[in-house]
């Protein structure tokens, strides 16, 4: 679904991807795991659009998007959860959700809302409170019912847990199994620190270090018994 | 009584200005010093059209937004480029330049002598006269324009300038594009910025360029810094407090001699003293950054 091909990519001067490779098929729940400056989140930039890279493809269905603006990437079936804020903290859950559809209007935007609902239904209640006002988890709720609203066909999530206790970020991450049955989403990358909440979800583990990817797992379920020496290896990967 | 109307027709025609800014500065957050550029162009289109073409009001002030519009289109897509401190500069810039262009153009705008003799309004065969009518006219376009940039706030689009101005990334990241959204907010202000530069000029029935100066584009951002900017309510309480402040300072019974630079000191005063209780505005719920 998307394949990403030798990505050499660069803040300023600081290069921080060194000809990275990845690839996310039909059916995967990547998660992608390293050391703070490993590259991840950057990785995730590049593949929405927001850092274009210096080197490198980004494929899409088979397609090139490598050049394509971040706006169309993400109406062409790229949904992206950012690690920063990612709601509108002044207006409603409501209007935060037609923010996610947009430019949905009408049935289809009242129908969309209706799906997201069924999955966040704790949201159902909140509709005209103002987003800010509401809880860690209610607002990463919102977040990730923000990105479903466009019926994403492969989700990137940035560390969809940060900040949260350890039983919201397990709500969290049963809502986003439930969205995925739900919505049929085909695939989900998964950027995350918490390795034990999400290596039992993952089906494919990749470890970056330093810009480059050092391991590549299809089956994470062993990694869960030597959580100590993956972060043995993030922490060599900080030095 | 014909003080009191012309000052709620100022704020009329200021009213549609400031709600029209409101769009880029309030929503957008894009800290713009070039608005008076397009009131600017819009007061001398229209008045060109009726004066040289000899058009009538309704047409001329509807050219006049199609023409505002492309200028605002043609400033907008290298001007928003630039966020921050750069796009402040670039829109100085811009102010400067069209300034200047008013001023020395002096074959189509007759520069610093400025164009006299606009006709008056003249409305379904009716020639608007009187400070009456010509409230009313102001009245029912302010509420026009309200109207329109209410739907515009409220809609998705105004929803999504304000996800750009808190967070440009994570909007971005929600599929929404800076550099579309942006201009459609610059192109959609100016038309507002036109309107009122046609009302202005047909009411005054004479400009120059001195009206549409930088110092003017500072007045119409400082409407929403002490107004409040983001809201429906900011622009409101900003232009009325700022065109009725200086008019209640005329009535303290300062001496002559003194009173004019007096009133501007206390003015000026009452600003700063403003910026420091509420650095969000009197209505505000974003502090223009």
């Amino acid at each position: 679904m998307i394949e990403a091909k030798d990505i050499a990519a660069f803040y300023g001067k600081k290069q921080i991807l060194f000809g990275t490779s990845l690839r996310v098929s039909e059916g995967e729940r990547v998660l992608l795991v390293g050391p703070n400056g490993a590259g991840k989140s950057t990785f995730l930039k590049v593949v929405t659009g927001l850092l274009q890279p210096y080197n490198g493809q980004v494929l899409f269905n088979g397609q090139n998007i490598t050049s394509l603006p971040t706006e169309k990437r993400i109406h062409s079936g790229i949904g992206y959860l950012l690690q920063s804020e990612n709601i509108v903290p002044g207006i409603t859950v409501d209007e935060n959700l037609t923010l996610g559809g947009y430019p949905l209007t009408g049935k289809i935007l009242s129908e969309r809302k209706h799906e997201v609902l069924e999955i966040f239904d704790f949201l159902k209640d909140k509709l005209s409170a103002r987003a800010g006002y509401l809880s860690g988890g209610e607002r990463q709720a919102l977040a990730i019912g923000m990105v479903l609203m466009k019926h994403p066909q492969v989700l990137l999530l940035d560390e969809p847990s940060a900040g949260l206790s350890p039983k919201a970020a397990s709500q969290i991450l049963k809502h986003i199994e439930r969205a995925q049955e739900l919505m049929g989403i085909k695939a989900i990358c998964m950027v995350e620190h918490n390795l034990k909440f999400a290596l039992p979800w993952a089906s494919q583990i990749i470890i970056l270090v330093g810009g480059r990817v050092v391991k590549t797992s299809d089956t994470p379920n062993m990694y869960i018994t030597k959580i100590e020496e993956l972060e043995k290896i993030f922490f060599h990967g900080n030095e | 009584m014909n003080y009191i109307l012309h000052l709620l027709i100022m704020i009329g025609i200021y009213l549609v200005l400031s709600y029209g800014l409101n769009l880029v500065v309030g929503f957008g957050g894009l800290l713009s010093l070039c608005y008076a550029v397009f009131y600017g162009i819009g007061a001398y289109a229209s008045t060109l059209l009726m004066v040289k073409v000899g058009i009538s009001f309704i047409p001329a002030v509807l050219l006049g937004i199609v023409i505002a519009a492309i200028f605002a289109f043609l400033i907008g897509v290298p001007a928003l480029r630039f966020r921050g401190d750069s796009f402040v500069l670039v829109t100085l810039g811009i102010q400067m330049i069209v300034f200047t262009i008013l001023y020395n153009w002096v074959d189509l705008t007759r520069g610093p002598y400025g164009i006299p003799g606009i006709p008056r309004p003249v409305v379904a065969g009716y020639e608007i006269t009187s400070l009456y009518e010509y409230l009313i006219l102001v009245g029912v376009i302010l509420l026009f324009s309200l109207s329109v940039l209410f739907i515009l706030y409220n809609a998705p689009f105004g929803l999504a300038l304000k996800a750009l101005r808190d967070d440009e990334m994570a909007a971005e990241g929600l599929g929404k594009s800076p550099v579309h959204m942006f201009l459609y907010a610059f192109v959609i202000s100016a038309v507002f910025a036109s309107t009122a530069g046609s009302l202005y000029a047909a009411y005054v029935t004479y400009i120059d360029p001195t009206s549409f100066t930088l110092d003017e584009s500072i007045f119409l951002l400082a409407i929403l810094l002490v107004g409040g900017a983001g809201n429906r309510i900011g622009p409101f309480v900003g232009t009325v407090f700022m065109i009725l402040l200086p008019e209640a300072l005329r009535f303290l019974g300062l001496p002559d001699t003194v009173a004019p630079n007096v009133r501007q000191m206390i003015y000026g005063l009452t600003l700063i003293v403003l910026m420091f209780l509420r650095p969000q505005g009197l209505a505000g719920e974003y502090r223009v950054k």
